[in-house]
């Protein structure tokens, strides 16, 4: 038979050439982990880390990116990033920084504007905080905002850049980086599984 | 001439008036329906479109309604009917022609006698004047039709339609007066075009002769100029016309995406496709530095180079120094840009800087990240920015003198289902106390159960050490144990990195075979060996290098759908298909080719907006539809053109090797 089978969903790190693209490196385990447990979700067991010149990116629905150091796109990363939301794929990128005056947060608005358009901040009563949890505030607070850490703000949106009626770049200055980067195993420990947001974020890229 | 002769020469009289009126009113209402239907079609463009509807609509009405005229005529086929209608107009003539009629002779004579019967009745016939009669009765209802006939053709002429050839004479009945300017033949053919480049490209001036389209830069002012008044003449949008020298002309900018502008004069329609050449931003490259580095002492001179270039001209450019100082979660950052080198206009340059890093006063895992940015001299909707990618230079950390950049990692997760080590060592231990009061079987059957549960350590262990991932999928609480020959001998182990897992695994793997022949008190130093050393191994300092972090397996039939917590997946919104510009043009196209001999300037028009729309995105489509309509435009054969629209939207033929395989049709 010609043509692709359906694969499983593999949860995808983006590579970048400027930064520190590996800083959270055990959240996409943790994320993988929320989605088999609380979806039936075809997900593999382990991430994917893929260079973002590459074009293998275009094959995963969802590319996850953090950071703290400047963050910036070579052309063959702005090229490929942009032919992945064109073609129906989202970013989520997340300032591992959580501070807007921070370097990453200014770099990665200014390369997101220069690539897609200027990121809006998405309503906080947008499908992404319903289609599978319920958020009824828009995104959850994370322990990083809520104990003053970074700019010492506890971020009331996310923004996003439309693609469509669909979220093309989702971007977090909440640094889920930090509060999602845990083994896996550790969440038994929480009372409130806070890695929630990112099944929705997940299911929200594969099936709007 | 006989009574009977009189009675059919009447016959033929009306049969021929009845056709006559027939046809004339037929004539009529069709002429009248297609007149009434080019003024609707003022108001209503679409009926313009379809004017051979309206000819077909308006034949059969024609024929209709003559037929029905003729229907109603029918009685005239009959002599008796036609005999009557006279005597009904001449009473004097006393039922002579319907006896005449009736005996089916005339003169008509008496049956046994045979002498002439009627004569009396023939001369009374002869008496009166049946044909002026018929002629007079006649008269009103012919006039009558031919009448109707001339008002219908006139109304026709005067109407916008160009039944007569040419356009229809509203204009000159139209309050704008006498229209002189107007002249009967479409005005806007052979028209000229005239470009002027915005001032910030400095370009000439250029003039199109009667051209399909525009091919101009974003901005620049476009002049169309046609022969004759502006009286009458429409533009698409809100165009205005103006005129001067007895010569029509509309002036505007060129828009920054594709456009089509519609002129109409009367029902003559023409499109030029507005085919705006956006000024793209600079392009620019850093020469050098040509890679990253990390330097162990700042101290280094950075020499730049920059080359820059734009299809306009260029205006300034500068380079940028990013200087990020922190680690952890707390960085700072701060800027430093040169100053701005000129361009002057030209079209290609290049720049450089040189860059001290000492005199930037960087210390440990500081980061230098610099790009070179340029802008050109786009005043309109401009500037156009561009950088180059982004050169890091990195100050490395005392601790990290071995030239790798190493982090600390998280700790492998630890598979927490599995009963623990020191849980073992208790059960075993207090086996070993109660074994003298136990039943063999007993003894087997608790040594056995611990001895599996430590068999899942030792393979977990196993797992971890060659990195098997398949194997932790695999194996399953409740899936039988491994029997002694089946495992896997401690020097199976081999390119192991980390001892203390090592050891662990060769302590475990005695002690699970103690255990398997029940022997518990000989399994107990082996398993308190083994927890020692899984103790070192979990306590130990992980490392990993950057750019490669720990690759982590989660365990997911283990982790499926435990959640205690409830998601709920919503009713999904259907993702709409991706909008595909080439099977949606496809289509179109097809229905436009099919168009072309039907209805031609329909066609073009199609051709024209389809041009318009393929413009941003397929551009050798669009480059291919403009070479059609010009060919159509010119009357030359436009198969050609064609045929490159048709290639460059399905893209090559398909060639397949050999002959298809036959599926038994």
């Amino acid at each position: 038979m010609d043509g692709r089978l359906m694969s499983d969903f593999t949860f995808c790190t983006g590579q970048y050439d400027s930064g520190d693209w590996d800083s959270a490196p055990t959240l996409p385990a943790n994320l993988i982990d929320s989605v088999a447990r609380y979806t039936s979700i075809a997900v593999a067991p382990s991430g994917a880390i893929v260079p973002l010149s590459s074009g293998v990116v275009l094959e995963y629905p969802l590319v996850y990116l953090t950071g703290h150091l400047p963050f910036r796109f070579s052309e063959a990363e702005r090229r490929n990033v942009r032919k992945l939301v064109e073609r129906g794929g989202m970013l989520f990128i997340d300032d591992h920084n959580h501070d807007i005056g921070g370097v990453f947060h200014k770099t990665a608005m200014e390369e997101i504007a220069r690539t897609f358009s200027q990121p809006k901040d998405l309503p906080n009563d947008h499908e992404i905080y319903r289609c599978f949890f319920k958020f009824g505030d828009g995104p959850p607070a994370t322990s990083h905002e809520l104990n003053g850490w970074g700019d010492n703000l506890v971020h009331k949106n996310l923004q996003a850049v439309m693609q469509g009626d669909r979220i093309g770049v989702l971007y977090s200055s909440k640094d889920y980086s930090s509060e999602w980067n845990y083994s896996p195993d550790s969440k038994r420990f929480s009372t409130v599984d806070n890695t929630r947001f990112g099944v929705n974020i997940i299911v929200y890229a594969l099936t709007r | 001439m006989t009574a009977l002769e009189r009675v059919r020469g009447s016959q033929r009289l009306l049969g021929a008036a009845a056709v006559t009126q027939a046809l004339a009113w037929g004539v009529a209402t069709t002429l009248a329906i297609v007149a009434v239907m080019s003024f609707l079609a003022l108001a209503i463009p679409r009926l313009r479109d379809d004017s051979t509807l309206t000819e077909i609509v308006a034949l059969v009405f024609g024929i209709a309604v003559a037929g029905a005229l003729l229907w109603r005529s029918r009685h005239l086929t009959s002599t008796s009917r036609v005999a009557l209608w006279i005597e009904e107009r001449i009473p004097e003539l006393h039922y002579s022609l319907v006896t005449a009629v009736e005996q089916g002779e005339s003169p008509f004579k008496d049956s046994q006698t045979g002498s002439p019967f009627g004569q009396g009745l023939e001369n009374a016939v002869a008496g009166q004047d049946v044909g002026r009669v018929t002629l007079t009765a006649l008269r009103r209802g012919v006039l009558a039709a031919v009448a109707g006939l001339v008002v219908a053709a006139l109304l026709l002429y005067v109407s916008p339609s160009s039944a007569f050839g040419r356009a229809g004479t509203r204009p000159r009945f139209s309050p704008f007066g006498t229209a002189s300017g107007v002249p009967a033949a479409s005005r806007l053919e052979d028209i000229q075009v005239q470009i002027t480049p915005p001032a910030y490209a400095g370009g000439r001036t250029t003039t199109l002769d009667d051209p399909s389209s525009v091919a101009a830069l974003t901005g620049s002012s476009v002049a169309i100029r046609g022969k004759g008044s502006a009286t009458g003449l429409t533009a698409s949008g809100s165009t205005r016309i103006s005129e001067a020298g007895g010569r029509w002309t509309i002036s505007l900018l060129m828009p920054a995406k594709p456009a089509a502008l519609t002129l109409r004069d009367r029902t003559f329609e023409r499109i030029i496709v507005l085919d705006p050449r956006a000024d793209a931003p600079p392009k620019i490259a850093l020469a050098s530095s040509l890679r990253d580095t990390t330097l162990r002492t700042p101290r280094l001179v950075v020499h730049l180079n920059a080359i820059v270039s734009d299809d306009i001209g260029l205006d300034a450019g500068h380079f940028e120094y990013l200087i990020t100082t922190g680690s952890g979660e707390i960085f700072k950052a701060r800027t430093i840009t040169t100053p701005v080198v000129q361009f002057n206009g030209s079209r290609s340059a290049s720049m450089s800087a040189t860059l001290d890093i000492a005199s930037l006063k960087l210390g440990e895992g500081d980061l230098v990240s610099m790009r070179a940015i340029a802008q050109d001299g786009n005043t309109l909707s401009g500037p156009g920015v561009a950088t180059s990618d982004t050169r890091t230079i990195r100050i490395a950390r005392a601790d990290e003198y071995d030239s790798l950049a190493i982090d600390a990692a998280a700790p492998q997760p630890i598979d927490s289902s599995a009963t623990s080590q020191r849980m073992l060592i208790l059960m075993t231990e207090q086996l070993v106390r109660e074994q003298p009061k136990l039943l063999r079987e007993e003894l087997v059957k608790r040594a056995t159960e611990i001895g599996e549960l430590e068999e899942r350590i030792r393979r977990r262990v196993h797992e971890i050490l060659t990195e098997n991932p398949e194997e932790i999928v695999a194996e399953q609480p409740g899936d039988s144990a491994a029997t002694i020959e089946q495992m896997e001998a401690p020097e199976e182990i081999t390119g192991a990195k980390n001892p203390d897992l090592v050891a662990a695994y060769n302590a475990l793997w005695q002690a699970v075979r103690s255990l398997r022949i029940a022997e518990p008190a000989p399994a107990l130093p082996p398993m308190r060996i083994a927890l020692a050393a899984l103790d070192r191994a979990r306590l130990a300092n992980r490392l990993y290098l950057r750019g490669a972090p720990p690759k982590i397996i989660v365990d997911l039939k283990r982790v499926r759908l435990t959640g205690k917590e409830k998601g709920n997946s919503n009713t999904r919104t259907p993702r709409s298909f991706a909008d595909s510009t080439r099977v949606r043009l496809s289509a179109r196209f097809n229905a436009a080719l099919d168009l072309i001999e039907k209805q031609p300037a329909r066609a073009m028009t199609e051709l024209a907006l389809m041009r318009v729309e393929a413009l941003p995105s397929l551009p050798d489509f669009a480059a291919a539809l403009g070479q059609a309509t010009d060919a159509i435009r010119a009357g030359r054969d436009a198969t050609l053109p064609l045929l490159r629209a048709r290639r460059a939207l399905d893209g090559p033929p398909v060639v397949t090797p050999g002959l298809p395989q036959w599926t038994g049709g």
